[in-house]
């Protein structure tokens, strides 16, 4: 609790979580290792072919890329409003709503959870591009639910 | 939770960030407060009767069934 309260806490605890996923997305993409795991074979539905190739192609890295300046946009965003408002704890309104927003973001993840396991039993070998789409729609909608936070308050 | 900050700091003649300095909170918790969006706790609460010089029961009111 007396973390969250703390402005900068929160903003670098975002930041080197978005660091890390964007550059581990930086990293595969186009690696030989990690197209190689990628399926060959049709999907049930295009739209999974379509992020498969996607990922084939290396366009993660944009991804990477995005996620790495959400997180420097947080960080950056946060130290102005301090440097501005004197003010690095967040007031009562303030925690109560990033409280809610955590809790969104921790019951999405969770309802998800079961989603991504059922897609992987129906087509196992879909089972990175599923985990990984998990991890992007996940991260990015955290991510940029942190950003509209940053820049609200 | 209804309540009358806004009524008593615009007779005060406070501006939304006036108020929130002197409660020590952001303008967004006032403006919040005043649309009644957010029920402040206890403590900020007894800090708005004190700078209103009124009781905490006189500055909110319980809305009826809620």
């Amino acid at each position: 609790m007396m973390l969250l309260k703390n402005r900068l806490v929160n903003s670098m605890v975002v930041s080197i979580i978005s660091l890390l996923y964007g550059a581990l997305f930086m990293l595969i993409s186009g690696h030989v290792e990690f197209i190689s795991i990628l399926p060959k074979g049709r999907a049930n539905y295009d739209f999974w072919e379509g992020w498969c190739k996607f990922l084939l192609v290396g366009n993660i890295k944009y991804i990477g890329i995005v996620t790495i300046l959400i997180g420097l946009i947080i960080l950056a965003r946060t130290i102005l409003t301090i440097i501005k408002y004197r003010r690095v704890k967040l007031d009562e309104y303030e925690v109560s709503l990033l409280q809610r927003g955590l809790s969104v973001a921790g019951i999405t993840a969770i309802l998800l959870i079961p989603i991504l396991l059922i897609l992987i039993l129906s087509e196992p070998q879909y089972a990175v591009p599923f985990a990984l789409f998990f991890v992007v729609v996940t991260w990015s909608a955290f991510a940029l639910t942190s950003l509209y936070f940053v820049f609200r308050l | 939770m209804k309540n009358i900050i806004r009524k008593l700091r615009e007779d005060r003649q406070l501006t939304q960030v006036e108020l929130a300095s002197l409660a020590g909170v952001s303008r967004q918790a006032i403006i919040a407060i005043e649309n009644g969006k957010y029920d402040p706790s206890i403590r900020l609460a007894f800090k708005f009767s004190q700078i209103f010089g009124k009781s905490i029961e006189e500055l909110f009111v319980e809305e009826d069934g809620k």
